[in-house]
């Protein structure tokens, strides 16, 4: 027994002793032998969650398809529009906003179904959206920073007049400046549905394949999920119009021939300035958009690329007109987009814009048409301030 | 002597078998390689704590006739001592099993390797090696293409690296990818196919080689490089103080190398060896590379390249065999450049004007080439493969700093001389001076290109404000800016950052080893813009909800009322969002 514990601990010893040979010949911790960029797992943020969304509108009865998927638990289907507000007041009765008579402040609207969108919204929103009635209206956060209006404030709109009766935060209601519920929507002209946030159990890719099965064949398709856009909501490419009334300012218009329209001319002397820029040299843009498109030009000449930029194909930065007759308003509107080559840059197909110069009008914050589920490659417009 | 061989003697002479004057040899290793330093200081303590248990040096033998002779006695003492003196001498045993196996070189472990990398390079005079190369998955008609060749090495840059290729093509007309890189001090020429696009192979390579010559080149010239990684990656080592290394050695010829785990943009300067001429399969900067360095030279003998799938046979093998020193390296007989349509001159001329010289160098560095190419003079020294150089211009004409140091750069105090601008991670240190700007780069670590940069006599001054360096900032400057302000904290594989602070916008430079590193941008916001482009993917970032832009390599969330940005083409998407965890709140 004695030799048996006299050699278990020699034996011991042995491997403690090789073991403390081997770390007196590394005195830094020979690190594992696969690497750890292969080993950290990206983590994604709430899984389940769908946006989907179609060009134009939603194809008819899509949700109720949608909804009948096996492994979807929750479809909501969320319609969107642009209203006209003739007159704004605040609780007391208060005017705010009053264009002059034929004239209105461009709204982006969406019209919920108030007991399924509720499911989708933080917990501590949901209550007034369910609570939304007849005659009522809830406000983005940027919205009712813009009108000065809270709770109990007016908005008499071209389709009659509604009550405020909550302000949530703008990603609540994607970015929208007013949320009607689907009833009042429709009395409103909100009756367009644009898209559908969809709750799933089976994975992402199973479920886009699923809803891409139901959808006419080529019909082009956007799934977003949470993290990969700020706002869920249709057209999530670009800055929701409360963000560009935001920084650029909120002007008054009226319908003319077409899809044209005329603006407040106030609003038009104060923001829209004409400036030398390379290579197009004249242009009519806002002002505080200038810096960044003469910036854009001046290092794609500089890069000694400034033949990229088709000299009669400018067609312009500032224009007052719609998207199209019976749509919202273009961020031309605004001065703050502009379309180039657009000889070779059909809507609709695909880009013939060079990488370089797409690749300089991204870092200078535009966002490209091109890229659009709609294509639109001769469009760029304001997304960001310019990277540094 | 090796260093396994002074090792062993030295560990003798610590035990008292040699006698002090037989390890004089050993000893004096000893104070030019501070790996064996370690690894004795090391030894001695260990040996030290063994003595403590018994006071003396020779214990096994006295131990072992203890066990076997001692008789049976009934107190706690007699009954512990032996389980005690089994200890110890299995404690010995075990220790002398293993460092006593075959093939130990020194042991490099991942801490080391940096260091011992830039060290290495002033013992490097000459290299030749037999070269192979296997590439997977160039043309889906030519799934491997192989390549055989020679590579010498002279001390400083001179290089010859010849390829063959040994594919066997199928019918067409496919062009064999055979190479030449020659560099021998002012010539540079190469020789191979002319690029064109894989997806237009076979057909749109013409069956000529296309044949660059250059004369005037300057020494170390950026734009006519030596690929001088080759022989030892110096590049991919200058930045970071650790690596992730294997657990296990691998034999090449013989000899033990050590796999160090990174990514192909730590040895991008390695990899374009491959790419100064011919129609190579293109490698992204973000592809697994194992890198096997000889253990004791340290001479890439391997690399493995991963398919950006991580599965199957590596899309790239590179093999050194037989890397030794040329046993007559003034005898290396450089090849004449080939007729060339046309032969470009540099400019450079050697022996004019050499601009401003460091009164103080690295110990060893001699002479190289000085000279000028128009107004910008160049000075060069060398000790064997590191090099230290600075250019020199009184014709600068500004707007930004002389020397190409990138966009974002630091400044860094010249002790007693005003400031310098540090650039490309420390690569490259530049000083404007009073009617004088010059820059200095090399191969040698960034503390001593200062140093050097602070022994030239002239005196840094401030960029101009129109200059785009004028927006540098130090990170007290940045933080007052924009607080709180996010900061890569205990990093052992980032250099101190390069700050720009613009508005209220700061913008920090991260350079890691080779090409790695990342650039982290603050500033206000609540709101992320909506993505550019239909490929994003959501992320959860520190516990927030981030966005990855795969077109942009940006990954962006927003924290604290700012939104924060960090682009890399050179890092996986997961070792950014690890870069970002160990973000922390500058103080």
């Amino acid at each position: 027994m004695r030799r048996w514990s006299l050699i278990a601990v020699g034996l011991v010893a042995v491997l403690v002793g090789a073991g403390a040979s081997l770390a007196v010949e590394s005195p830094a911790t020979v690190k594992q032998a696969t690497p750890r960029v292969d080993t950290v797992p990206v983590p994604r943020p709430e899984a389940g969650l769908l946006l989907v969304w179609t060009s134009g509108g939603l194809p008819d009865g899509l949700a109720q398809s949608v909804s009948q998927l096996t492994d979807v638990v929750a479809v909501t289907s969320v319609r969107g529009g642009a209203v006209d507000l003739r007159r704004s007041l605040d609780a007391d009765g208060r005017v705010l906003d009053q264009p002059a008579d034929g004239w209105a402040v461009p709204l982006d609207a969406i019209a919920v179904d108030t007991s399924t969108f509720p499911t989708f919204v933080p917990r501590e929103s949901a209550p007034p959206i369910r609570r939304l009635g007849p005659g009522q209206v809830l406000l983005g956060s940027t919205s009712a920073r813009l009108r000065k209006v809270g709770p109990g404030g007016v908005l008499e709109l071209l389709g009659g007049a509604v009550t405020v009766t909550g302000v949530v935060d703008d990603a609540v209601i994607g970015g929208a400046e007013v949320a009607f519920g689907a009833e009042e929507g429709a009395r409103h002209g909100v009756t367009v549905e644009r898209y559908l946030l969809v709750r799933h159990r089976a994975s992402r890719a199973a479920t886009e394949r699923a809803v891409r099965d139901l959808l006419p064949a080529g019909r082009a398709v956007r799934f977003r999920a949470p993290g990969e856009t700020p706002f869920l909501r249709d057209g999530d490419a670009v800055l929701p119009q409360a963000l560009i009334k935001d920084r650029f300012g909120e002007f008054a218009y009226r319908p003319a021939a077409g899809r044209a329209v005329e603006q407040d001319p106030a609003w038009v002397a104060e923001n829209i300035v004409t400036a030398e820029v390379p290579i197009l040299g004249r242009i009519h843009c806002h002002r505080a958009f200038v810096t960044a498109f003469a910036g854009a030009l001046g290092e794609l000449r500089d890069e000694g690329l400034g033949y990229l930029v088709d000299r009669p194909g400018y067609a312009g930065c500032w224009a007052p007109r719609l998207v199209d007759v019976g749509q919202p308003l273009s961020r031309h509107a605004w001065g703050v987009a502009f379309d180039i080559n657009v000889l070779k840059n059909t809507a609709g197909r695909g880009s013939a814009q060079d990488p370089r110069l797409v690749a300089i009008m991204r870092r200078w914050g535009f966002t490209f048409g091109g890229s659009w589920l709609d294509p639109d490659p001769a469009h760029f417009e304001y997304l960001r301030p310019p990277a540094r | 002597m090796r260093c396994d061989e002074a090792r062993a003697v030295l560990s003798a002479a610590l035990d008292g078998e040699v006698a002090p004057d037989a390890a004089a040899g050993a000893r004096s290793h000893l104070a030019g390689c501070p790996e064996c330093q370690t690894h004795i200081d090391a030894w001695e303590r260990v040996r030290r704590e063994l003595l403590a248990v018994d006071d003396r040096p020779d214990l096994v033998a006295g131990v072992l006739d203890r066990i076997a002779h001692q008789p049976s006695r009934r107190t706690t003492v007699r009954r512990t001592l032996p389980l005690v003196a089994a200890a110890v001498a299995g404690l010995i045993v075990g220790a002398t099993l293993v460092s006593a196996r075959p093939g130990r070189g020194p042991d490099l472990v991942g801490a080391d390797i940096p260091r011992r990398v830039l060290a290495a390079q002033s013992r490097i005079d000459s290299l030749e090696a037999q070269v192979e190369i296997t590439e997977r998955g160039w043309h889906p008609s030519v799934p491997v293409r192989r390549f055989t060749g020679a590579l010498v090495y002279v001390a400083p840059e001179t290089m010859i690296l010849h390829l063959a290729d040994r594919t066997e093509y199928p019918a067409g007309q496919w062009v064999p990818n055979n190479v030449d890189v020659v560099v021998d001090r002012s010539m540079w020429w190469a020789r191979g196919p002319a690029p064109c696009p894989t997806e237009a192979q076979p057909r749109c390579t013409p069956t000529e080689p296309r044949v660059r010559v250059v004369t005037g080149r300057e020494p170390f010239a950026e734009d006519l490089p030596a690929p001088l990684d080759l022989v030892l990656p110096a590049s991919g080592f200058a930045i970071g103080t650790d690596a992730l290394v294997l657990e296990r050695e691998r034999d090449f010829d013989g000899r033990p190398a050590t796999g160090v785990v990174t990514t192909a943009a730590q040895i991008g300067a390695l990899l374009d060896a491959l790419h100064v001429a011919g129609n190579w399969r293109p490698v992204p900067p973000t592809a697994g590379v194992t890198l096997w360095l000889d253990k004791e030279r340290l001479v890439p003998v391997g690399v493995d390249v991963d398919e950006v799938s991580g599965r199957g046979a590596p899309a790239l093998e590179i093999r050194l065999r037989g890397a030794a020193p040329l046993a007559r390296p003034q005898d290396a007989a450089v090849p004449t450049p080939p007729a060339a349509p046309v032969v470009r001159d540099a400019g450079f001329r050697d022996g004019e004007e050499a601009g401003p010289t460091p009164s103080w160098l690295p110990a060893g560095m001699q002479p190289y080439r000085n000279g000028a190419a128009g107004p910008v003079a160049a000075a060069s020294w060398s000790d064997g493969r590191a090099w230290v150089k600075v250019r020199a211009t009184e014709a600068w004409p500004g707007g930004r700093l002389f020397g190409g140091l990138g966009e974002i750069v630091r400044t860094v105090p010249l002790p007693g001389q005003g400031i310098g601008y540090v650039g490309e991670g420390g690569r490259k240190v530049a000083v404007h001076g009073a009617g004088v700007d010059l820059v200095v780069t090399g191969s040698i670590p960034s503390p001593d290109l200062v140093r050097v940069a602070a022994s030239l006599g002239v005196r840094g001054e401030p960029v101009p404000s129109d200059w785009v360096e004028a927006s540098t900032a130090t990170l007290a400057t940045a933080r007052a800016a924009l607080a709180p302000l996010l900061v890569l904290r205990g990093s052992k594989n980032y250099a101190s950052p390069s700050i720009r602070v613009e508005d209220d916008t700061v913008t920090l430079a991260y350079a890691g080893a080779g090409d790695r590193g990342f650039v982290l941008v603050q500033s206000p916001g609540t709101a992320l813009a909506p993505p550019f482009d239909a490929d994003v993917i959501g992320v959860r970032v520190r516990g927030r909800v981030g966005r990855w832009t795969p077109d942009t390599h940006t990954l962006e969330w927003l924290e604290r009322g700012h939104l924060i940005e960090m682009r890399s083409r050179t890092l996986r998407l997961a070792e950014l969002v690890d870069a970002a965890h160990q973000l922390r709140v500058a103080r």
